[in-house]
């Protein structure tokens, strides 16, 4: 039951490293900004904009809230707009990658909140600008945590790129919906199981390696 | 010279309560000179020392740093001044992510200094904390006292002539306080630095300020220079601060049945303070052939403060009728005497 299946395994997983890979660089860029805008935005921080960081956390509350499945299929219009189309490994990236921002930008603004606040008023005491202190301080010294964060995204992204797959978002989750639980294969269903598995487990694996080597404490 | 005029200070509490933390606190701190701050915990210096570079914001009251007032002026201008005064906390505050170098480059990358420049200041700075030899250490690979030289070299680092010190030895052994306090007052010295010390503990101040101000409650109670008030300490605070630092103090069995009228039969105790040439002379025996009464030393003990000797003896005078004149011929020799009450003879015991 698995003869001829080995291309369409490394095709699917090729597709299911894209899609992770792609959403995590987005969520980062864009998720970092917000979670330090949460961070040094509220009232009595360094950026303080009370109004505009009640807004911001509401929204990141908001989207933190919408089923992932629901939101892949809200966000059509727009993946169709960016993308051309909404069936397929680019256009699963969309949904995933907007997903994934409000999630890493609250792990993101946990990782900071984390940066003791003496050092922050040391800082302060030196004369360093906002700017300088988020830059120079707070990211830099919320990197192990940080970079945690990311690996927790991307590994929490395997699971819903699964999901991408169920409404043809391709890779290793439609591999599975497809071969697995419509024609009822089995051993294609469980060698889908094994690759995510091995998946994951590396990509902590990385990430703890990665974690561990900026940690000076 | 630092200035701070009628700063008040007031911290409402979560219950809707509000603390007050400072009460109209006025307090001169001369050029060149090291100003001790002390008092209990929550006493309010640690909240003075932050309102003096801008960390806390007095509710009112003006803080002027060589007449330039710091509260009024812009956030660029504080950054500015602030880089005119170091400061060093209990907690040394280091980056954990970054070498020693990079912990003391960091105050001037922060003024975009050169390159070159930073590496020649760096070098120049941690030669002076002794602490060459960990250049590229990250602070974790330090001891204590290790990192709080780093965080001295990084508060030097723009070459402020003002030095905050917030509890800067509390959370050392007294071995490596001793070493970071001779190191500050080297410093001090070497550099004609301006000084503000906060700490709890006596013996810090004993060893390296010019002056003292005692506060409690966040009022400042009592101000001079470190040698009165180490004699003539003023109010109930300061003496218990003074006594705690010299281990004195009645023995518990003595202090039970110390009474202030005086008795039939027994003894009249003192405490007597005295400093500089004082200490040389053998005035005990002198009182004993002078006047034939038997002086008994419960406790005695000899320190430096600020660089000159002082000493402090409890002593037990059997009571007769020369005792007056005693006193008096201990005061005239430049003692100061603090009489602490009487004991019944039937009373006496040490045990």
């Amino acid at each position: 039951m698995l003869t001829g299946m080995t291309g369409v395994f490394l095709s699917a997983s090729w597709d299911t490293i894209l899609m992770i890979v792609c959403s995590t660089v987005v969520a980062v860029l864009l998720g970092l900004p917000m979670g330090v805008f949460l961070w040094g935005g509220a009232l009595g921080g360094c950026i303080e904009k009370p109004s505009l960081h009640r807004l911001v956390s509401a929204l990141v509350n908001i989207m933190r809230s919408v089923p992932f499945i629901i939101l892949m299929v809200a966000l059509i219009p727009i993946t169709r707009f960016l993308v051309g189309s909404s069936i397929g490994t680019a256009a699963a990236i969309v949904p995933l990658a907007i997903g994934a921002i409000p999630f890493f930008a609250r792990l993101a603004h946990a990782s900071l909140e984390a940066v003791p606040h003496s050092l922050v008023e040391a800082c302060e005491s030196m004369g360093a600008t906002p700017w300088q202190m988020i830059s120079r301080v707070i990211v830099s010294e919320a990197m192990p945590a940080l970079a945690r964060g990311v690996t927790l995204t991307a590994v929490t992204l395997v699971g819903y790129s699964a999901m991408a797959g169920t409404v043809g978002g391709g890779g290793l989750g439609d591999v599975a919906i497809r071969y697995g639980y419509d024609q009822f294969n089995m051993p294609v269903m469980l060698v889908t199981i094994v690759i995510l598995v091995i998946l994951v487990q590396l990509m902590q694996w990385l990430g703890d390696w990665w974690a561990n080597s900026l940690d000076h404490s | 010279m630092i200035e701070l005029r009628g700063i008040k200070k007031t911290y409402r509490l979560p219950t809707g309560e509000s603390l007050r933390v400072l009460d109209d606190v006025n307090l001169i701190i001369p050029k060149g000179k090291i100003m001790g701050v002390i008092g209990r915990s929550g006493a309010g210096k640690s909240t003075l020392v932050r309102c003096v570079n801008g960390l806390e914001k007095p509710d009112s009251g003006e803080v002027f740093l060589d007449g330039q007032s710091l509260l009024t002026v812009s956030a660029s201008a504080l950054r500015k001044a602030r880089s005119k005064m170091g400061m060093i906390f209990q907690n040394v505050n280091l980056q954990k992510r970054k070498t020693v170098f990079e912990n003391v480059a960091f105050p001037l990358i922060l003024q975009g200094d050169d390159k070159d420049a930073i590496r020649k200041r760096v070098m120049s700075l941690l030669d002076q904390v002794s602490l060459t030899d960990r250049v590229d250490h990250f602070p974790s690979q330090l001891s204590g006292g290790q990192q709080q030289r780093v965080a001295i070299a990084r508060a030097l680092a723009t070459a402020p002539p003002v030095l905050l010190c917030d509890e800067m030895t509390s959370a050392l052994d007294p071995e490596t306080t001793q070493q970071i306090l001779s190191l500050l007052l080297s410093l001090q010295r070497s550099l004609n630095l301006t000084v503000l010390l906060i700490t709890h503990e006596m013996a810090a101040i004993r060893q390296v300020a010019d002056r003292v101000a005692v506060m409690e409650a966040g009022q400042l109670i009592e101000e001079g220079s470190v040698l009165d008030i180490f004699q003539k300490p003023k109010t109930e605070t300061t003496k218990a601060l003074v006594q705690s630092d010299a281990h004195l103090g009645l023995p518990a069995s003595l202090q039970a049945v110390c009474q202030a009228e005086p008795v039939e039969s027994g003894y009249h105790l003192l405490n007597c303070t005295f400093s500089g040439a004082v200490a040389a002379q053998p005035l005990i025996s002198e009182c004993t052939t002078r006047f034939g009464v038997a002086l008994n030393i419960l406790q005695a003990n000899l320190t430096t403060v600020h660089g000159s000797l002082m000493g402090k003896m409890c002593v037990a005078i059997e009571l007769s009728d020369h005792l007056p004149q005693v006193v008096g011929f201990l005061k005239e020799s430049g003692l100061t005497v603090e009489a602490l009450g009487y004991v019944n003879r039937n009373d006496w015991s040490l045990s």
